[in-house]
């Protein structure tokens, strides 16, 4: 299960994912900073480093991102 | 004096009609199995008149009949007498705008325009006059004498059609009442100076009050600017000419320089720092809650992770290092720079103001550059509104010396109409005299008046009332009343033509028409050679009259041409065109 019954889905890392590749899709930017997406997801009330991390690593687990500092690449 | 006497046409497209002295009557006939009697061509009769009397092509009704009815080589002539001079005016079809005239036969305007021969007529006409008799021109003349017919005579003063919004002309009325032109002329001159220059002053008051809610303010706000820029203006004399001001003036560049450099530098620090900040604070987070985490992802995804559970944790590692290598590092040296910067500016900012106040005491020059450029902006503002200002001050002026001169003027005409009070009563009294063999009554009144009033653009008013006027008809006789007067008055017909047309004037009561046509039959029968009067008529307005014999007279013996519905004017029934031949 990709989400635990007690977890709420606004803070899931799924939901932070979408948001990411929500911005990507926006910007139709390869690549963007690691600030400009805590930027973003700021607006969204993820403020919290262990949200950003879940959602980084669900699309990296899925062969999505990848990080080379300060830039997260969209590699699929 | 001018008398018409053969309106014809070569060829011989019309009767010829001839004119007489006195009364003469345009008669529209009832004929055989028709009892209409509009649409026969008296009107049209009249147009060929006023063709041969320079009316202008444009407004003439002869250059729209078609010309498989009218030969465009037919040329209408109209012979007149002005005084003793015999003369013959030709005007062609073809050629609308060009005029010949014959004086006793022999040639004398040969092809020429309107404006040549129109000023040909007029010295005819005006060579009895004395010099100094202020001149109109022949067509202007005649316009009180033969009104456009849709001018639907309304108005005394008003001759033109009345679609084409054509000022009131008072110089032809003025001329026959023998007052003065000239000065007429000059206030209206300064009347349309005085509107133009109070749109002006309208104008500049609008431009000055977008910015300002009154003049006043506007004034206070330029004396305001004086004082400041002729302060900054001081200050800034006093810097240059300042002994030290050369070696200064270096030095304050190169510092003004090298502080913009290193503000570009703080300003980028900031951004990086503030970009460090906005990193969320970071967690601790256990490999055993990445390792839960990384399960879900595969209990949900299955194949779909392509990553290890290691790889995972390396990415994590990844972004924990540069997070720790920022806050630990980057943000520490970028902190560190920016105070050193600040610190830096701080002191060449310190040392740029003392070299200032060096020059300047540090009253008004903080900084050279910005003070210079605030300079120019309040000179500029300062100059614009000056000039706004001075415009809209030298305007006013202007309107209230026009004003003057146009109430000294209008002041002067009212002397002078006083001075002229016993001709203009007795040309009320031809009016009254009208108006009681017609009316009925002497319940009328003519006065002439001057109005000065800054809204009215006519400073002249003829105050003619008649018994229940106001209607459409009473108006008709307003008009018939007042141009005979013109004509019968011992006060008017010295400047008179002693000519009158009146085309469709009679579409009124019965009783008016009646005594009219029989005020004009003694008229013309006790003073046969003293005028001309030309008038369209229909049979069926007078029938009823003459089977009850109220008409004193035989109006076939006036009668200079009748037309019916079998024997037109033009001989043929066509319709007009709707766009003039060129």
């Amino acid at each position: 299960m990709l989400l635990s019954k007690d977890e709420n889905i606004k803070t899931s890392s799924v939901y932070v994912a979408s948001i990411i590749l929500k911005m990507f899709r926006k910007t139709r930017l390869k690549k963007l900073t690691i600030f400009e997406v805590a930027e973003e997801l700021k607006k969204y009330d993820i403020v919290h480093y262990r949200q950003v991390i879940f959602g980084l690593s669900f699309l990296y687990s899925t062969g999505v991102v990848d990080f080379k500092e300060p830039y997260i690449y969209i590699i699929k | 004096m001018i008398r018409f006497k053969k309106l014809y046409s070569i060829p011989k497209f019309f009767e010829p009609i001839k004119f007489e002295s006195g009364l003469n009557i345009i008669l529209g006939e009832k004929s055989e199995g028709n009892n209409k009697t509009n649409g026969v061509g008296k009107t049209m009769a009249i147009e060929f008149l006023n063709f041969c009397l320079l009316k202008k092509s444009s407004d003439s009704r002869v250059t729209l009949i078609p010309d498989h009815i009218l030969d465009i080589d037919t040329v209408v002539y109209l012979d007149i007498n002005i005084y003793t001079d015999f003369l013959t005016i030709a005007r062609s079809i073809k050629k609308p705008d060009v005029v010949t005239i014959f004086k006793n036969g022999v040639e004398i305007i040969s092809n020429e325009s309107i404006e040549i021969a129109s000023e040909y007529l007029g010295n005819l006409y005006f060579r009895e006059f004395p010099l100094h008799i202020t001149r109109i021109s022949f067509r202007n003349l005649l316009n009180p004498i033969i009104r456009d017919e849709r001018s639907e005579f309304k108005d005394i003063i008003q001759c033109f059609d009345t679609a084409k919004r054509i000022p009131s002309d008072y110089k032809p009325h003025l001329f026959f009442l023998n007052l003065n032109i000239e000065l007429y002329s000059e206030i209206k001159k300064v009347i349309d100076e005085l509107t133009k220059k109070t749109t002006f002053v309208t104008e500049t008051k609008k431009l000055i009050t977008s910015d300002y809610n009154k003049v006043s303010e506007a004034k206070a706000r330029l004396n305001e600017l004086e004082g400041e820029v002729s302060k900054i203006n001081t200050s800034i004399e006093k810097l240059k000419t300042n002994e030290s001001f050369e070696s200064i003036q270096d030095d304050l560049v190169k510092l003004e320089s090298r502080l913009s450099k290193l503000r570009i530098r703080q300003k980028t620090l900031k951004l990086e720092i503030k970009q460090i900040n906005s990193l969320p604070e970071p967690e601790n987070i256990s490999e055993n809650e990445i390792t839960i985490l990384f399960n879900q992802f595969k209990d949900g995804l299955g194949d779909m992770v392509e990553k290890s559970l290691q790889e995972v944790k390396e990415f994590k590692t990844r972004i924990d290092s540069f997070k720790n290598s920022l806050i630990n590092n980057k943000l520490k040296m970028l902190q560190s720079e920016l105070i050193s910067l600040n610190t830096k500016i701080q002191r060449l900012d310190d040392e740029y103001s003392e070299k200032i106040s060096l020059l300047d005491n540090g009253e008004l020059l903080k900084d050279l550059k910005t003070s210079i450029n605030i300079f120019n902006k309040k000179n500029q503002e300062l100059n614009n509104l000056r000039s706004v200002i001075d415009r809209y001050n030298k305007a006013e002026k202007e309107k209230k010396s026009l004003k003057n001169t146009k109430d000294n003027k209008i002041i002067d005409f009212d002397d002078h109409l006083s001075d002229k009070q016993v001709e203009i009563k007795e040309f009320e009294e031809t009016i009254l005299y009208i108006h009681e063999n017609i009316m009925g009554n002497r319940n009328a009144h003519f006065g002439i008046e001057t109005i000065n009033s800054a809204k009215a653009k006519e400073f002249l008013s003829f105050d003619f009332r008649i018994n229940d006027d106001g209607s459409w008809s009473t108006n008709r006789m307003k008009v018939f009343i007042y141009d005979l007067a013109l004509l019968l008055s011992d006060s008017t017909k010295k400047n008179h033509p002693k000519l009158l047309v009146h085309d469709n004037l009679f579409n009124v009561d019965n009783d008016s028409l009646e005594k009219s046509l029989n005020f004009l039959h003694k008229q013309s029968e006790n003073h046969p050679e003293e005028f001309q009067y030309i008038l369209t008529l229909n049979r069926d307005m007078v029938e009823i009259m003459e089977e009850r014999n109220l008409i004193e007279f035989n109006i076939s013996d006036y009668a200079r041409a009748k037309f019916t519905k079998n024997d037109r004017f033009l001989k043929v029934k066509y319709s007009e065109l709707s766009k003039r031949k060129k």
